[in-house]
């Protein structure tokens, strides 16, 4: 009942007329940047973060919490449509989305991405109002041991689920960690793989890899096909998504929100992590699971839903002990602190009203937009009937914008290039590249916990296995890995890997 | 057994790793105790040739599609001249300018590639192009290169 | 006829251009300013640079976006920015000590005195020794007194090596005679997450732990200011303990060599105003920091004291690169 009342309270300020448009343009703005690749919520909310300092500490922070929740619906957009994925997160998206809209069914796609969002935010939020202070403590029980171990665990469920081929899936993952250990030693300070290039200190940027491999090489591997075709199936069934597919998804949503919502709260990849996750669960669990990568719509609602209560999950170390677990919660630490007020264990207690408000404004941000992105999808299906001959140009032009766009340099554009280049390769040759961007973005942080744990242990690897926590995650790992070595396993593996040819 | 394209693949993926496994050692190993900066970078190289090799083996053993039958029946000039147009740009992006280069790339690439009409392909290309312009530069504050059009462009 | 015409709006064009270039000094700026914080967003650092930041961008009338590069003990931004950045004034970095200690300490790619325009000195940290409130050490008697039974046991967590709480823990434990173990993460969030979940024992960083230590879950042991601070009054100073130290790690802005002195000179004032904005103050003070103002050319002349007294400090605690 207390719960209820403070609620009270908070709805009482968010609904405040100013807080509401506050909660609007913040979304509003979160959904734009989510659907331009290259411009993430980060750049957006730093821009923006001068225009709330005008107002009251309220507005200002419902305003930037918008951007970044809002900035998660949008992501899945240019993954369904055009197979570019605007951030880390999404990439699992192209896989079946992209598929689905190749077979006429962008509508339901992009309807059970917006539908697996808005039931993953809300529940985020609950769960952040009833058992946020609780959770901090889980946040923070893991240490450098456990993020190694969990890490490991990550690498391998995708290994094990995206291919038919083992030792490519795990080869594209060793790729990946190096990829991701090019630039300046974290601990060291000692450039690393740079090869003497100046561009490379600041290591590889994730935005042109991603777009090069899975945007470029796309538009490649479809140019190369025979003349007419239309890549894209000029009709356009059903917008939304059918019985059938909502009987498919609804599971798949559940599980993705509750397995979201844990690993957001783990500072790091969380939001990767979990869709990752998501959709290799999914295609484990499913009845159907030759069917993933040719347009599985649980293979959309899944991941969706999970990266949106990562989002919601990623609240609760920075509002209940002052420890923002990505960039963009620390941009909203910094905007607490400017507005003068310290996020931390005495929060909710010294500043109720912000609080309560932030969690009110957050019930309401997802159904407006809910409300916003329904209509847009229409609008956004249109887009597939311009003949491919036309929106290719403009795709790749696109790509290129949004590459320099995040970090401004022509380097990246070349980075994009030669990803491109080598996404094409790969699908040729039968090499995917899900697993490398994955392993790209955990890459920096396996190494780096490893290295702590050793520190921290005096050298003595049992560290990893006298935890509980990590003895857990490395025992899933190992059985992950064996379970193909086991012939009962086999036949179950084989009916679930994806078949290539 | 010389056009077995895993094979290739594989063979590429071995040297691939045990580059870096070599680029590993001369970083440092380190100790246990605390490892150096080559540490990883060492035993990834070794684990990504280990990988390789078996795909190596597997391809030997089980055979695998010729490597030209990849390209057979494909259009690779026009993929090519895809790459080699987004090279281009990039080399003159910072002279030229973003608005010429990106004209003058979705023309070549409406033109050559699937030719589209003279009149669509202009409308589309000067459209998209100063469009894309505005947003960024005027709305969203993100500096493209304006290069021989700066005076203009300001 | 033709041609005239070509070569004149030719000429045209060209005395246009160079008029713009010109202007760009006294237009400047025209765009937002990147300034990277080489540390994790949300550490004391990060939040202090923003409220300077914020007051400087007010008078530049450009937005300051903060780009956090956190690693290699806070130099990784600085080196990207020494290697990467043009020296229009459009990028800016904040200046750990590390960057002038550093290079006495390994090899690396860039040089304190010749890579950087150094442009105004801002502020200094408070330092701190914290543990957790529920754990086995009380006082930093209790630390030592463990650690001397266990040596090597007792870990501590900093915002990496080579930085001032590194150095400052390794001549502290020198100084008591005791071996600590240091583990590096790459600031203030991280420091606090791994003391709290007691994946190391003690944590060595500036205030960023002070959310914490006000809601009693993180027990302040020792504060490392010349005089007790303001706010936790009951805390020592590493003088009380009885070792003479005091650390305090000043740090400044720069931008990459080569920056146009006009250009440092708008900076220099835009900032100085900022750290006399009492909006920046208050948000200093909320860490226990105060401005430390040092204009353009004392810096530089500071810079080259700093890497003197540095050498001689590393080289007693047996941590200077061996040529």
């Amino acid at each position: 009942m207390e719960i209820l009342s403070a609620l009270g309270h908070g709805f009482a300020v968010a609904l405040q007329p100013i807080n509401l448009m506050a909660c609007f343009f913040g979304v509003f703005i979160g959904t734009l940047v989510g659907v331009l690749p290259g411009i993430g919520p980060v750049s957006a909310m730093a821009l923006l973060l001068p225009v709330t300092l005008s107002g009251s500490p309220e507005a200002g922070i419902i305003m930037m919490a918008g951007i970044y929740y809002g900035s998660m619906y949008g992501g899945s957009t240019t993954s369904i449509l055009v197979n570019i994925p605007g951030e880390a997160a999404s990439v699992i998206t192209c896989l079946d989305g992209h598929q689905m809209a190749k077979n006429g069914r962008a509508g339901p796609a992009l309807g059970i991405a917006a539908i697996g969002s808005f039931v993953a935010g809300t529940f985020a939020i609950v769960a952040l109002m009833l058992v946020a202070p609780w959770l901090a403590k889980f946040a923070i029980a893991f240490g450098p041991p456990e993020y190694f171990s969990l890490m490991v665990l990550g690498l391998t469920v995708l290994a094990f689920l995206t291919q038919g081929s083992m030792a490519k899936s795990l080869l594209m993952a060793c790729v990946g960690v190096t990829l991701g250990l090019v630039g300046i030693d974290q601990i060291t300070a000692a450039p690393r793989l740079t090869f003497d290039r100046l561009e490379l200190l600041d290591g590889v940027g994730l935005i042109p890899v991603v777009m090069g491999l899975f945007g470029v090489a796309e538009i490649l591997a479809n140019i190369e096909r025979s003349v007419q075709r239309e890549v894209v199936s000029a009709r356009i069934g059903s917008l939304w998504p059918t019985l059938q597919d909502w009987a498919y998804s609804k599971w798949a949503i559940a599980r993705g929100t509750i397995l979201g919502f844990f690993l957001g709260i783990l500072p790091g990849g969380g939001a990767v992590i979990s869709s990752f996750a998501s959709y290799a669960l999914e295609r484990r669990l499913s009845k159907r699971p030759e069917m993933f990568g040719k347009g599985a719509i649980e293979g959309v609602a899944g991941p969706e839903a999970a990266n949106n209560s990562a989002a919601g999950g990623a609240f609760i170390p920075l509002l209940t002990l002052g420890i923002p677990p990505n960039v963009v919660m620390a941009l909203l630490l910094g905007a607490f602190i400017i507005h003068g007020i310290q996020p931390g264990p005495l929060l909710i207690t010294q500043n109720p009203g912000i609080f309560w408000g932030i969690v009110a404004s957050m019930y309401i941000g997802n159904i407006m937009l809910l409300i916003l992105n329904f209509p847009l999808i229409g609008m956004w299906v249109q887009v597939l009937k311009v003949p491919y001959k036309l929106l290719f140009p403009l795709i790749l032009m696109f790509c290129i914008v949004g590459v320099f766009s995040s970090g401004s340099a022509v380097f990246d554009v070349f980075v994009m290039t030669v990803f491109g280049l080598i996404g094409y390769l790969m699908r040729k040759f039968g090499y995917e590249p899900a697993p490398l961007v994955l392993a790209f973005v955990l890459g920096p942080m396996v190494e780096n916990n490893l290295r702590k744990s050793l520190i921290l242990s005096q050298g003595d690897f049992s560290v990893f296995i006298e935890r509980p926590i990590s003895l857990a995650c490395l025992i899933v790992a190992a059985a992950m890995i064996l379970a193909p070595l086991l012939p009962v396993l086999r036949a179950k593996r084989e009916a679930v890997a994806l078949d290539q040819e | 057994m010389l056009r077995n394209a895993q094979l290739w693949g594989g063979l590429f993926w071995l040297a691939f790793g045990l580059f870096i496994a070599f680029q590993g050692y001369e970083l440092g190993l380190g100790q246990a105790r605390e490892p150096g900066s080559g540490f990883a970078i060492f035993w990834l190289g070794l684990m990504m040739a280990a990988f390789a090799t078996s795909i190596v083996f597997s391809a030997i053993k089980n055979g695998s599609e010729d490597i030209a039958s990849l390209w057979r029946d494909t259009r690779w000039p026009k993929v090519l001249l895809i790459i080699v147009m987004l090279l281009v740009f990039g080399f003159l992006f910072e002279t030229i300018g973003f608005v010429i280069c990106s004209l003058v790339l979705l023309l070549v690439l409406m033109r050559v590639v699937d030719p589209v009409p003279w009149p669509t392909a202009l409308l589309v290309s000067f459209g998209a192009t100063f469009g894309m312009w505005y947003c960024l530069n005027k709305l969203l504050m993100i500096q493209l290169p304006n290069g021989w059009l700066s005076p203009w462009l300001g | 006829m033709r041609i005239r015409n070509i070569v004149t709006s030719t000429l045209a064009a060209a005395v246009v251009a160079a008029t713009a270039t010109m202007a760009a000094a006294q237009s400047y700026p025209t765009k937002p300013i990147t300034m990277i914080v080489p540390w994790p967003a949300g550490g004391s650092t990060d939040v202090a640079m923003r409220a300077i930041a914020e007051g400087a961008s007010k008078i530049l009338g450009q937005p300051i976006v903060v780009d956090n590069k956190a690693g290699a003990s806070g130099t990784l931004g600085p080196a990207t920015m020494a290697a990467t950045a043009k020296p229009d004034g459009y990028t800016v970095a904040q200046m750990p000590i590390t960057v002038m200690r550093l290079p006495l300490m390994q090899k690396v790619s860039w040089d304190a005195e010749k890579s950087f325009t150094y442009i105004i000195h801002l502020t200094g940290y408070t330092f701190g020794i914290t543990a957790k409130a529920d754990g086995q050490f009380k006082t930093w008697q209790d630390v030592v007194t463990y650690a001397k039974a266990n040596p090597g046991k007792v870990t501590y967590a900093t915002p990496g090596s080579g930085t001032s709480l590194h150095i400052g823990m390794e001549q502290i434990a020198e100084a008591a005679g005791i071996k600590l173990t240091q583990v590096p993460f790459k600031g203030g969030a991280e420091t606090n997450a791994a003391v709290l979940g007691g994946h190391t024992m003690l944590q060595a960083d500036s205030t960023a732990w002070k959310p914490l230590v006000d809601a009693g879950q993180l027990r302040l042991l020792a504060i490392w200011t010349a005089d007790r601070s303001k706010i936790w009054k009951d805390t020592p100073t590493l003088k009380e303990l009885g070792y003479p130290f005091v650390f305090d790690s000043p740090f400044g802005l720069a931008g990459p060599k080569g920056i146009d002195p006009k250009i440092v000179q708008i900076l220099h004032d835009a900032f100085k105003k900022s750290l006399e904005d009492p909006a920046t103050i208050a948000a200093l003070e909320r860490y226990d920091m105060v401005p430390r103002y040092m204009n353009t050319a004392d810096y530089n002349t500071f810079v080259k004291q700093v890497i003197e007294q540095e050498t001689a400090a590393l080289s007693k605690i047996g941590l200077l690169k061996k040529d």
